[in-house]
Parts: structure tokens; C-alpha cells; sequence
């Protein structure tokens, strides 16, 4: 059991540090030109020179693919940036506080909870006016409130302990007990949740771009890929959307693999600390 | 069943939407009139002439502090006025209203799906944990969560449509050559089956398997995943062992003593799936041409249409609010230790 | 001669954890009489509930029950099948546990929960079932049983719901009542009145009972016949009257002493009595008596050798080398 949880974890760490090599060296691990447009080689199949085949317009698949992991863990890291940044901070302040503030930021967070998450990205992002930085403000919005609830659950709880007590004892500033006590021992359930988190952008964001409210042509983001391949899977041209998908479905994977294998990990050692 | 005072537990709950109402509709405000450079060139795109700008501006009272606007903006939602669809000219709340029943019928059947089908995995998955067969329902589980159901539909379609054909061409809910049945809730299968049309409930059956499955992946996996902890969890508790002390059959320990308790917490989950639901329909419907409150709004998007966006969001939010209150009803109604 | 209801020889009950195999039953023997009521006493860990559950065939993975035969009505316990078990249970040998406040199902009211007994080991409709669990529910002494039967668990007290586990144990006249440390989570008063339940119901039913515990007055009031159990060992056996009035076995008699009572005599210190050391990690036992690190009255070969039980008078056993002196 222990020895196959290792393995997942394992496996999917692999595929993350292979996401983020192909991310910083795309330039290089790229086969051909991305967005260079070559109708004489539009839509083969995949094999010989173009490992995935090619799409409508020839460019290659695979190295659209490579350039789209630059591209998908740009938007995945800026979102659980965003959404962690403000998150976190309302909700250490939230559950430090408490009173009126608490229920205040609560109520908030509440409210964009009420939303469905994908149909409020894309309320945002058309507001915004379609593209991807859009797309990464919307979907860091709607993380925000998961954070939230997490910073302030575990805040509540350390902030009662012990070592805070005495530290409030001795007279430290509300700032310094934030910053020193408090926040290093409640990253655990936050970093769980931003491994999650970064899974859970890329599908947002991609389903975003898919409907044209995200990254938008010609720019390599997976999800976008996929919305140009569609009409190619009726004609038979599989490829097209496929290896698009696969991609971003390895990735969430391994972020989902490598979360829930940290939680495992975290989690006992934190209880047992308390 | 029905114990005292739900009446009163309903009215409560009811009034605590308001303010979440309200809430909702402050948070639409924001981000349809206060993020948007210009609300105006939104509602009617790239193309408007100023003249129309101008007129339209007027019209949404742009020219008004915000905290008026803000009134206004309420009034009109409350009135059921959602803006206007550039594309359809129609009024946003009636094209929605058109094209709910095509989402209902969808959601409903991945609901039926999750529950079919997630529900009786979870407890296999249970009563046999760490087995080969529970890490795999866990892998499959897992899978179903990280993938684009965007990207699954169209396998779907790659496979069952083009390869094995044995699925109908994604046109929607019927093909081309069958005509809807006589209009009583706007959900065919169920107005083909009052009305007896059986050509009619066939096709739109074929027609809602893929889609419907397509749509239940996401909440599936988290049901799948619930229900398997909610038994591990009730399997453990004392009162189960006092029903094997009792002698009673092992199904009858697991079906009814077990499950009935763990299916309390998961009708919550259930109400909690249903925002899942909503994202996946809008994806679902753009993959499967199917005619609901999604697919109006996609292509609203592909016409740089946005007003039909924020209506939908307050749309589906009111109703996703509603879910929930039935469900926390719910709750309520089948726990009897819960104090009314 | 009365007929021997039950009797278990050899028994060893196993757990395989990660750490190690935990020997938590380790080769006893006991036997219940028609109409007794057998008292096993000891500390926590002894082994005492691990063997109701053994008897019950409630063992599960990790533990194993390895050895012996649990003879029961003409047949060994530990060969039945599965579902021939299951008709035993809560038919023929019901148990109730400590943990009242846990044991029963809180989406159930407590009639459906009694008339589901009776109804899964007799052919009775359910009316007649919940009209038995009614009954049930009288002979308990809870009181309007016909009201509080549709009372859900939350809606109890402990007491109250220990009559309830009573109720529900007795229902289909078992021949063995396997009472579990029924008492130990409820306040005094009512472990004196639950216990009092105990005996009337076994007078007026005919039940014949097995009495965990780890509280020797309890057994003082109501075993006949009792087994002192330590580290998955029997260290003595005896009729009440003969274990109270001499224990041969050091750790009962030490047991004895940690009683306190009214009448002692005050001395300038008045503590109470303990045995020193605690009960040993059944991970890692020694060659010798489990109970000689503890023993004030230990020897050189104690520590070597682990002494056989002995039956040292007529029906009392010990297991110690310095018991017939």
C-alpha cells in the first residue's frame, strides 16, 4: 500500500519536473516552429517528421504541445499566485482578527463561492475582454476563496496554541506573530491545496480558452488547441485534439498525484506536532 | 416524515438567501458595469457606431453615480431583466428560460449516471479496500478528475460516434429527422414517455447517452471518492458491530445499517456537485451541439456577445443557491439528530 | 450435574500488526455452567475482550483466531461457516458491549432496531416483531414502551440505552448473555440498577452470562465462577467464594488489595495499595511468567520458565510456581 503511494507520488513528481525542464527549455526541445504556418503539410498523420501529426494550418503538434507547457505552467503558477496571495492574506486575517472583519471577509468569500467556477471565469474574463491574462486574473479570482478558508481554518486553530500564547505574552506585535508563529506553521494544508490548485487552473483556464475566452490564436495553450482540433474529429484527423488533451490531463494528473500524496505526508506530522 | 416545524426551517433558509442574493447580484455588478473599460462597448461590441454607444450608455445609466447604477442595475434583475442578447435581440432571460430544459434533462441524467453508477463502486470500494479492485475505481476516479471533459467528449465522439458507430452524430437532442414530442416539461425523454411517442424517446435516449456520460466524469470521480470514505467511515463505528453481534445477514449490515448512514453527508456532496454540473454543462454543451442555456452562451461568445455571460451567471448562481437550500432541507429531513 | 453450556479450550486469538504478532488470546481455557454467570476479570489489555469477540467469531483482520475450539451445543464455534455463525449470534449468544452511548444506529429508532433481531432469527411479521421489542423494552424497564419505542438513540440517556443493548441481546432468549464491560461508562448509580437488570433478567430468562470486567466488586455481587486474566493468559480460576476467600495467585490477591475500603485500618500513611510496574507491551514478552516483573513474591525460576495452570484444589486453578506452597 505505502509502496504503491510512494509509486504515484513518485510518478507523478517525474511528470512534473518533465513539465516544468520542457517549460524553461521549450526553445530547444522543440522539433519545429510552433505558430510557422506550412499548408503543404497540413493535417498528417502523426509519425516520420511530426511525432504528433500536424494541424489544419501544418504546424506540428508536439512542438505546439512543448511550447504550450511553457504556456500552461505560466498560467498555473500565476493563478495559484494570485489566488493564494489574496487568499491566504484574508484569511490569516480573517481568523486572526475574527469579529466583524471575519465575518466580513466570511461573507465575501461566501458569496463568490456561490458561483459555479467556471461560468464566473468567464464572466470575468469576458469583462476583462478575451485573452490569457484574463484568463489568469479570472481563475486566480475564483481560487481565492479556497485559500481563504483554508489560511483561516488553520489560523483559528494556531493561533490558540501554546507557543502564540506566549508569544502574545510577551508583547509581539500582531505583524510579527503573523509572520513569524503563525504562517510558517500553517503552509502545510496551504501548499497541499496550491499543488491542487495549480491542477485545477490549468483545467479552468484551459476550458476557458477553449471557448475563446482565454488564450487565444495563435498562442499554444492546450485548451485552445483542442477548440481548433474539434472540427478535426468528426473528419477523422484524431491527432489534432487529442495529444493536446492527453497533455493536459498528464499534468492535472500529476499535480493531483503529488497533492494528495503531500497531504498524506503533512498531514500525521502536523497532527502530531499539535 | 415529516417532522414538525420544516415549514419553519424552509422560511428560515429561504430568508438567508437573501442576503446571499444580494451578494451575488453586487458581485455581477462589479464585474459586468465596474471592470469593463467600457460597459457600453460590451453589451454591443467592436462594431457600434458612436451614436449607438451613446444611445446605449444613456439607456444603462452610465452616466450615474455607481450606487445608482448599482440600484437600477438590481431593480432590472429583480424585474427578471437580464440585458438583451445582441446576437438573438432577445431579452437575455427568455432565451435562457428557452433553453433551460435541454440543461435540465442533461444535468439530470449525469446525476442519475453519478448515482447509478458512483454509489455502488464507492461501496464495493469500501468493503474492499486496498484490493487491486479499489486502487483501480481510485485510479479511475483520479483520472476522471484531471481531465478536460471537453477533450473527453470529443473521445467519446472519436470512439462511439466515428469508429464503432454506434452513437448518433452530436447534432443535439434528436437527429435531424425526428421531431420533438409534444410539449409538457421541455425534458423530451420524459415527454416522450407521457405522451407515448416512442420514436421520440428512443432517439433522444441515443442522443443523451454520450453526452450525459461526458458530462457526469467530473462529479462522478468526487462521488466515487466520498461515498468510498463516507463506508469506511460508518463500517468502523461501533453501532456496526453491535448489528453483526445482532446475527444479522451481512447485507443487511452493509445495505442498510451502513449506508443509510453514510448516505447522509453525501447528499450534501451531491448539492455541492450540482456547481460542477453547471461548469461541465457549459463545456459539454459546446462539444455536443446540445441545445441548452451553455451552448446559447458559447456561441454568444464566439459573436463577442457577452451580455448573455453575466446573465447566465446570475441565472445558474440562483438557481445553484436553490440546490443547495433543497439539499440542506434535505439534510435536515433525513438526519433525526438534528434538531429542528 | 449440571451440563456444560460452554467450553473453550485452547484458545489463541493473534494479531499480525506491522510491529509484530500481538498474542492478545494466548492459550486459555474456561468453561460457563447452565445458569452461572462466569466473571473474567483483569486489567485493560488483559485479553478479556478480545475472547468475548473470539467466542462471537467478531475477530478481525489483523487478528486471527489461530487455535483451539470453542465447544458450543454440540458443535465447535470455530468451525461453523460463516452464515451458520450469523444464526448463532444474537440468537443463541448475544453480547453487549461498554460503549452504549456508540452502539446503536442513530438513523433507527430503538423498537425497529430490537423487532430487527427477532425478526431476522424468527419467521415473525413486523408487527409481531415490534410487539416483542415492546415487550422487550417492558421487561427492561424502560418505561411507556410503546411510545419510547419509536424513540431514536440521541433522544437516551447511557443508561437507558444500555437497557435498550439489553433489550435488543436477550430478544430471541439467547442460551449465553457475553456482557462486555457494561458498566464501565456509566456513573455509578446506574451501573448498580443495570446490573441489578442483569440478574433479574437472567433469574426470570434463564440466561446464562459471561461478565467482563475489570472491577472486582461487580464480580464480588454476581459471578459464581470467576477467571483472573493477565497478558492474554488465565492466572487463576475458582469459584467466587474460594477466590475471595483465598486467592492463590499473587497478582489476584494483589488485585484484592487495591480495593479500598471503609473499614481499613488507618495507619499514619493511609495510601492505597497498587501493584507496582505496568501491564507488560504485549510486543515484547519475556520467556518467563508474564506477571514475575510485577511479582512481590517472585522467584529465580520465575523469570525462566512460565509456570503451567494447575488445578491446586478441587476447581481451582492458578497458574504459578509458588501456589501449592
Amino acid at each position: 500500500m505505502a509502496f504503491l503511494k510512494n509509486l504515484s507520488v513518485s510518478v507523478g513528481l517525474v511528470i512534473i519536473v518533465l513539465l516544468f525542464f520542457t517549460a524553461i527549455f521549450a526553445n530547444w526541445m522543440a522539433p519545429h516552429d510552433p505558430i510557422r504556418i506550412d499548408l503543404q503539410s497540413k493535417l498528417m498523420p502523426p509519425g516520420g517528421r511530426f511525432l504528433c501529426g500536424t494541424d489544419a494550418l501544418g504546424r506540428d503538434i508536439l512542438s505546439r504541445i512543448v511550447f504550450g507547457s511553457r504556456v500552461s505552467t505560466l498560467i498555473a503558477l500565476s493563478c495559484v499566485f494570485i489566488g493564494a496571495l489574496f487568499g491566504v492574506t484574508l484569511g490569516i486575517i480573517s481568523g486572526f482578527f475574527g469579529g466583524r472583519i471575519d465575518e466580513f471577509i466570511m461573507r465575501t468569500m461566501d458569496m463568490i463561492l456561490a458561483f459555479p467556477s467556471l461560468i464566473l471565469a468567464m464572466a470575468i474574463a469576458a469583462s476583462l475582454g478575451p485573452g490569457i491574462s484574463s484568463a489568469i486574473y479570472a481563475v486566480g479570482f475564483v481560487q481565492i476563496p479556497m485559500y481563504a478558508r483554508i489560511a483561516r481554518g488553520s489560523t483559528l486553530s494556531v493561533r490558540e496554541l501554546n507557543f502564540v500564547l506566549a508569544s502574545r505574552s510577551f508583547g509581539a506585535s500582531s505583524w510579527r506573530l503573523i509572520f513569524v508563529d503563525i504562517l510558517p506553521n500553517i503552509l502545510s494544508p496551504i501548499i497541499v491545496n496550491a499543488t491542487l490548485g495549480l491542477g485545477s487552473a490549468i483545467l479552468t483556464a484551459a476550458g476557458l480558452s477553449f471557448l475563446g475566452l482565454g488564450a487565444q490564436p495563435p498562442m499554444p495553450e492546450w485548451g485552445q488547441m483542442i477548440a481548433e482540433g474539434r472540427a478535426n474529429i468528426v473528419s477523422g484527423e484524431w491527432w489534432v485534439p487529442t495529444f493536446p488533451g492527453l497533455a493536459i490531463m498528464a499534468t492535472v494528473l500529476s499535480f493531483n498525484l503529488v497533492g494528495d500524496g503531500l497531504r498524506d505526508i503533512l498531514d500525521p506530522r502536523l497532527r502530531g506536532r499539535k | 416524515m415529516f417532522r414538525k416545524g420544516i415549514l419553519l426551517l424552509i422560511g428560515k433558509r429561504l430568508l438567508l438567501l437573501v442576503p446571499t442574493l444580494v451578494g451575488i447580484s453586487i458581485l455581477i455588478f462589479i464585474i459586468a458595469r465596474v471592470i469593463p473599460g467600457d460597459p457600453a462597448r460590451l453589451v454591443l461590441g467592436e462594431s457600434a457606431t458612436p451614436q449607438s454607444l451613446e444611445a446605449i450608455r444613456r439607456e444603462m445609466g452610465l452616466d450615474k453615480p455607481i450606487w445608482m447604477q448599482y440600484l437600477i442595475y438590481t431593480e432590472g434583475i429583480l424585474r427578471g431583466d437580464l440585458g438583451k442578447s445582441v446576437r438573438t435581440n432577445r431579452p437575455v432571460l427568455r432565451d435562457l428560460l428557452d433553453y433551460f430544459p435541454a440543461t435540465l434533462e442533461l444535468t439530470l441524467a449525469a446525476i442519475l449516471l453519478n448515482v447509478i453508477i458512483a454509489v455502488p463502486f464507492g461501496i464495493q470500494s469500501a468493503l474492499r479496500r486496498n484490493s487491486f479492485y479499489d486502487h483501480l475505481s481510485r485510479f479511475f476516479a483520479l483520472s476522471g478528475v484531471s481531465m478536460p471533459i471537453f477533450w473527453f467528449g470529443l473521445i467519446l465522439i472519436y470512439l462511439f460516434f466515428f469508429v464503432l458507430k454506434w452513437a448518433p452524430a452530436p447534432t443535439g437532442r434528436l437527429g435531424i429527422l425526428t421531431s420533438p414530442p409534444n410539449h409538457i416539461t421541455g425534458l423530451f425523454v420524459l415527454d416522450s414517455l407521457l405522451t407515448g411517442n416512442g420514436e421520440a424517446l428512443i432517439d433522444s435516449l441515443k442522443h443523451l447517452v454520450l453526452p450525459a456520460f461526458c458530462l457526469s466524469t467530473w462529479s462522478m470521480a468526487i462521488l466515487l471518492r466520498m461515498t468510498r470514505s463516507g463506508m469506511l467511515d460508518v463500517l468502523s463505528q461501533d453501532y456496526i458491530r453491535t448489528a453483526r453481534a445482532k446475527g444479522l445477514p451481512r447485507r443487511a449490515i452493509i445495505y442498510q445499517h451502513a449506508l443509510r448512514n453514510a448516505l447522509i453527508p453525501l447528499i450534501t456532496v451531491l448539492g455541492l456537485n450540482f456547481g460542477i454540473l453547471l461548469n461541465g454543462a457549459v463545456l459539454t454543451e459546446s462539444i455536443f451541439s446540445w441545445p441548452g442555456m451553455g451552448l446559447y452562451v458559447v456561441e454568444s461568445i464566439t459573436w463577442l456577445d457577452y451580455t448573455p455571460i453575466q446573465g447566465l451567471a446570475i441565472f445558474a448562481t440562483i438557481i445553484y443557491a436553490l440546490i443547495n437550500l433543497v439539499v440542506d432541507v434535505l439534510y435536515v429531513v433525513i438526519d433525526p439528530r438534528i434538531k429542528l | 450435574m449440571r451440563e456444560k453450556l460452554l467450553t473453550i479450550k485452547d484458545l489463541q486469538t493473534h494479531f499480525f500488526t506491522e510491529s509484530g504478532v500481538v498474542k492478545a488470546v494466548d492459550q486459555i481455557d474456561l468453561e460457563l455452567d447452565q445458569g452461572d454467570t462466569l466473571g473474567l476479570v483483569g486489567e485493560s489489555g488483559c485479553g478479556k475482550s478480545v475472547t468475548a469477540l473470539s467466542i462471537m467469531r467478531l475477530i478481525d483482520p489483523p487478528g486471527k483466531i489461530v487455535a483451539g475450539r470453542i465447544l458450543f451445543s454440540n458443535q465447535d464455534l470455530l468451525l461453523l461457516g460463516d452464515s451458520a455463525m450469523e444464526k448463532i449470534r444474537g440468537n443463541q449468544i448475544s453480547m453487549i458491549f461498554q460503549e452504549p452511548m456508540t452502539s446503536l444506529n442513530p438513523v433507527f429508532s430503538i423498537g425497529t432496531q430490537i423487532a430487527e433481531t427477532v425478526r431476522t432469527h424468527r419467521c415473525l411479521s413486523p408487527k409481531e416483531s415490534l410487539d416483542v421489542a415492546i415487550q422487550m423494552l417492558d421487561l427492561v424497564k424502560i418505561p411507556s414502551p410503546r411510545q419510547r419505542a419509536q424513540d431514536y438513540p440521541h433522544e437516551l440517556s447511557g443508561g437507558m440505552r444500555q437497557r435498550v443493548m439489553i433489550a435488543i441481546a436477550l430478544s430471541c432468549q439467547p442460551s449465553i448473555l457475553i456482557a462486555d464491560e457494561p458498566t464501565t461508562a456509566l456513573g455509578v448509580t446506574i451501573q448498580a440498577q443495570i446490573m441489578d437488570l442483569i440478574e433479574q433478567l437472567k433469574e426470570k430468562t434463564g440466561t446464562s452470562v459471561i461478565l467482563i470486567t475489570h472491577d472486582l466488586g461487580v464480580i464480588a455481587e454476581t459471578a459464581q465462577f470467576v477467571a483472573v486474566m493477565y497478558a492474554g493468559k488465565v492466572m487463576e480460576y475458582a469459584n467466587i467464594k474460594t477466590l475471595f476467600g483465598e486467592p492463590l495467585h499473587p497478582y489476584t490477591s494483589g488485585l484484592m488489595r487495591c480495593i479500598p475500603r471503609i473499614d481499613a485500618e488507618t495507619d499514619r500513611r493511609n495510601r492505597l495499595h497498587i501493584i507496582p510496574g505496568i501491564v507488560p507491551n504485549l510486543l515484547e514478552l519475556g520467556r518467563g511468567c508474564k506477571f514475575h516483573d510485577r511479582c512481590e513474591r517472585r522467584i529465580a525460576v520465575c523469570e525462566q520458565e512460565e509456570p503451567e495452570i494447575l488445578q491446586v484444589y478441587e476447581g481451582h486453578w492458578v497458574r504459578c510456581w509458588r501456589a501449592q506452597e
